[in-house]
């Protein structure tokens, strides 16, 4: 067999080199990390009185000063990381002063410096720097590095960047617009990052669900997610027939939370709506608002294909007092015999079981004696009918 | 006499032949491979910087605390685990994480797992809705506690790891599912960060895996590792590095290239949407974790959806290695039977085909060639090192070189997963470790390699027997 045994010898050596550089990388890196270990838990101790000084003094008038000592690069990378933890805890005056000491001991700076000249990776490291100490000289050049970046990780640390520094809604409006060209559908990452920015969120979220662009109405409704200002019932209302099933889905939740009453056209709407989600939320709010208007809306719900919806139609009428109580019952009486009735039957006497054991509170004590009355009397039961009193 | 020795003659020369024909078809394949590894090794090395930057300047503890993160429902197969069960799942309970649900379903466990469940939680049958999306064996109940709002028990026939996953999907509510397995323990941030990887990209993203790192000799407190410390036995030091190895020089690599053929069982969180739409997991095999992720690649490449399955190497889980020789052995035993069944049930219909791209061209060929027929080349290989030896058809000094080559061109990507631990995760505290470590990925060529191409192939011996149990398992307590 013909080998070349001198080329196998040649790729053996390359391939002892190769080993021999790693596993001295590997060290290095090890011995070098132990180091720093080692160094940190020095000035752990160095830093303990000037930490103390910092968090006494961090709710007063006066400037926080810089530490008495000189710091060596190592510190001042320790530093920084103590004041980003204590820039991201804090608000308010706290995190101005800490902000305005990262001024003072020259990290800003140094970081904006390294932005504009370092390479990549020591741009993204200024950036995310930069984001934590939220200086807003740095916006203009993050934007610029944000236009020009691809898809990965990094993108998000320095829109995050971004949406921290941000001086005003126009900077945030400009992330979003950069970020939004490889949109991948990560509305709820781009909004947790808006959430960072110190400007009136929910202003900006509403202005965005009023836009023609789908991207950014999917991104308002992220953020208004958990928003029940009655101000953006009306924008969300108009979304409930919008195209994209998502967008209504959402647009009717929202509308839901913020609404304190529910016309019954709104309702009608709703109940009609192909998502059964749609129709089980819209059941849900009228249950919360205590509409005790909709007893019959919420009784035909009790017929609804979906047996979420059924579930959902019947836990809102044991909250819509005894004509909701009345109206379970008489419905579930009707079906006797299909899935629907089979279910409500179920769950009314599930009911009662676990309300006979609640009845030290007295919201649940009428509930339970209307249950039971109104079951045993629509279910034709022999039984004495007693209430507990 | 005479025309015995021209036969002999005759065959000896066509042995000749053919073992050069070998060595010639050897020498390829292994040039190959070591191609293939290494391509992927760079890849994982290129790609540990970008990851680094993103585990680096992410915040996850504040993260955490978002309630923009995706909703995800756990599910924890249980097939006798009374006794870790209380502890993984308390753990899980802990979890840093918004809005979450844990569905533990018991698979007809003989012992008392259920009982346990109950007691401990103090749950009462529930009838929630069910969905019927995926069939499954028959549900003995659903259990509950109102007190613990997050947590649900299924108890059901046994139908295996498989059949318990599609009863959980079937009851859960949230559209991320995440299977981690019932003797293993999440990081309590793990999930925050698997789910970052997710939100960059929600369109795409159809699973995400975590790292799988071994937790004997660690101390586990609360549900919780709190002293990592490397292995003291021989067994779990060894999958150690070789764990390392596989999550940090493979995984990373192959998902740079949208190609990763498994999301470990241990722990992965996936689209439940995508994983209906391919008829969930597949019953009555080992392989399951291979089977969903080569699925969800081909259902998505079929249909031209644009997709990704990503991996996470900061989410960590902590699982227990077996530390005897027998259940070492049963365990890869019964990966190489998922691994072959996998590639002789999917794997051959798409591998060489451009329509599945990457994974097609590159992954299955890869796992075809030289993982699941591995063990046949090995043992061949074998056998014609014997042939040139009687033969003398090689010298002693040729046979050292290429052993030599073969070492160490396996050696560095050892020492390549050590680089890309250290450098971007250094879990490991000591210096000592380190050594340890070193230690170890060298010691896994004197033996504990080839026996694991032994044992693949004793898997391949079952397949072929139709041998379909999952083999010997034995669980103990986290803090031995």
């Amino acid at each position: 067999m013909y080998i070349n045994i001198e080329v196998a010898i040649k790729f053996l050596y390359a391939l002892l080199v190769l080993n021999v550089g790693f596993a001295v990388a590997v060290y290095a890196m090890k011995i070098r990390k132990l180091g720093r270990v080692r160094t940190e838990r020095r000035f752990e101790v160095k830093l303990k009185d000037y930490l103390t000084y910092i968090l006494v003094h961090i709710e007063g008038n006066e400037p926080l000063n810089a530490p008495p000592f000189a710091l060596n690069k190592a510190e001042r990378q320790a530093i920084q990381e103590r004041l980003n933890d204590m820039i991201e805890n804090f608000t308010g005056t706290a995190r101005d002063k800490c902000m305005e000491l990262c001024n003072r001991l020259g990290l800003a700076q140094a970081h904006l410096d390294r932005l504009n000249k370092g390479s990549y990776s020591v741009k993204i490291d200024a950036a995310y720097h930069l984001g934590c100490m939220r200086v807003r000289e740095a916006v203009p050049a993050l934007l610029q590095l944000l236009e020009t970046h691809k898809l990965n990780s990094s993108l998000f640390v320095i829109a995050r960047s971004v949406a921290k520094c941000a001086r005003d809604e126009r900077d945030v409006n400009e992330m979003v617009r950069i970020v939004l060209r490889h949109n991948k559908g990560f509305y709820d990452l781009l909004v947790d990052m808006i959430k960072e920015a110190d400007i009136d969120h929910g202003a900006l979220f509403a202005e965005f669900i009023q836009r023609d662009s789908h991207e950014f109405v999917k991104i308002g409704l992220c953020g208004l997610k958990d928003y029940t200002d009655p101000t953006v019932a009306s924008a969300a209302y108009r979304l409930i027939d919008s195209p994209d099933g998502a967008i209504q889905s959402k647009a009717a939740e929202i509308y839901l939370k913020s609404v304190h009453f529910i016309p019954r056209n709104v309702v009608q709407k709703l109940l009609r709506h192909p998502t059964d989600e749609v129709r089980v939320l819209a059941l849900q709010a009228i249950a919360d608002l205590r509409l005790a208007t909709y007893v019959d809306v919420m009784g035909n719900a009790l017929r609804d294909e979906s047996i979420r919806v059924c579930d959902a139609g019947a836990k809102g009428l044991l909250l819509l007092g005894e004509g909701g109580i009345a109206e379970l019952c008489g419905v579930a009486a009707e079906a006797r015999g299909s899935r629907q009735g089979e279910y409500l039957r179920m769950l009314i006497e599930e009911q009662i079981q676990s309300l006979s054991s609640q009845l030290h509170d007295l919201d649940r004590l009428t509930r339970y004696n209307s249950l039971v009355y109104h079951y045993e009397k629509t279910f034709g039961k022999r039984n004495r009918i007693y209430r507990v009193v | 006499m005479r025309m015995l020795e021209y036969y002999l003659q005759q065959a000896a020369n066509f042995m000749r032949e053919f073992l050069l024909g070998y060595g010639y078809f050897a020498m390829y394949y292994a040039l190959a491979i070591t191609f293939v590894y290494f391509l992927i090794f760079g890849l994982s090395i290129r790609h540990t910087f970008p990851l680094q930057r993103g585990i680096r300047y992410n915040r996850v503890r504040k993260l955490s605390g978002s309630e923009h993160l995706p909703p995800v429902s756990l599910l924890v197969p249980a097939y006798n685990e009374e006794l870790m069960i209380k502890e993984n799942v308390r753990s899980l309970l802990a979890l840093n994480y918004p809005e979450y649900e844990v569905i533990v379903v018991n698979d007809g466990s003989k012992d008392d797992t259920a009982r346990i469940m109950i007691d401990e939680f103090r749950l009462k049958e529930i009838k929630p809705f069910v969905a019927d999306r995926i069939k499954t064996e028959k549900i003995r109940g659903y259990y509950h506690n109102p007190e613990y709002p997050n947590l649900y028990f299924i108890d059901k026939e046994n139908g295996g790891k498989a059949d318990s996953l599609n009863a959980g999907i079937n009851l859960s509510r949230h559209p991320l599912i995440s299977t981690i397995d019932a003797d293993s323990l999440l990081e309590k941030d793990a999930l925050t960060r698997i789910a970052r990887v997710y939100m960059e990209n929600p369109e795409e993203t159809v699973a995400v895996g975590g790292n799988v790192r071994i937790v004997n000799s660690c101390t586990v407190e609360d549900g919780m590792v709190k002293n990592i410390r490397f292995p003291k036995q021989w067994w779990p030091a060894l999958q150690n590095v070789e764990y390392m190895k596989a999550f940090l020089g493979g995984r990373i690599g192959w998902s740079a290239v949208n190609g990763l053929i498994i999301i470990s069982g241990a722990f992965g969180v996936f689209q439940k949407d995508k994983v209906i739409a391919v008829g969930g997991y597949r019953g009555g095999y080992p392989g399951e974790d291979m089977n969903i992720v080569i699925k969800l690649h081909r259902y998505c490449l079929e249909n031209k959806i644009p997709y990704r399955v990503g991996f996470c190497p900061d989410a960590v889980c902590w699982t227990q290695a077996p530390d005897t020789y027998r259940i070492l052995s049963s365990q890869r035993m019964r990966w190489g039977r998922g691994n072959l069944k996998n590639m002789i049930e999917e794997g051959i219909h798409m591998a060489f085909r451009p329509r599945y791209k990457v994974f097609g061209l590159l992954t299955l060929p890869y796992n075809i060639l030289f993982e699941t027929l591995n063990p046949y080349f090995r043992l061949s290989g074998l056998l014609a090192m014997i042939g040139y030896w009687l033969l003398n058809m090689s010298d002693w000094r040729t046979v050292a070189v290429f052993l030599l080559v073969n070492f160490f061109s396996c050696f560095i990507l050892s020492l390549g997963a050590l680089y890309i631990e250290e450098k971007a995760f250094s879990r490991y505290p000591k210096l000592s470790d380190l050594n340890k470590m070193m230690l170890y990925s060298f010691l896994m060529f004197l033996g504990y390699r080839q026996v694991g191409v032994l044992w693949r192939f004793l898997g391949h011996v079952d397949f072929f027997r139709n041998n379909n149990t999952w083999g010997t398992m034995v669980r103990t307590n986290f803090n031995k």
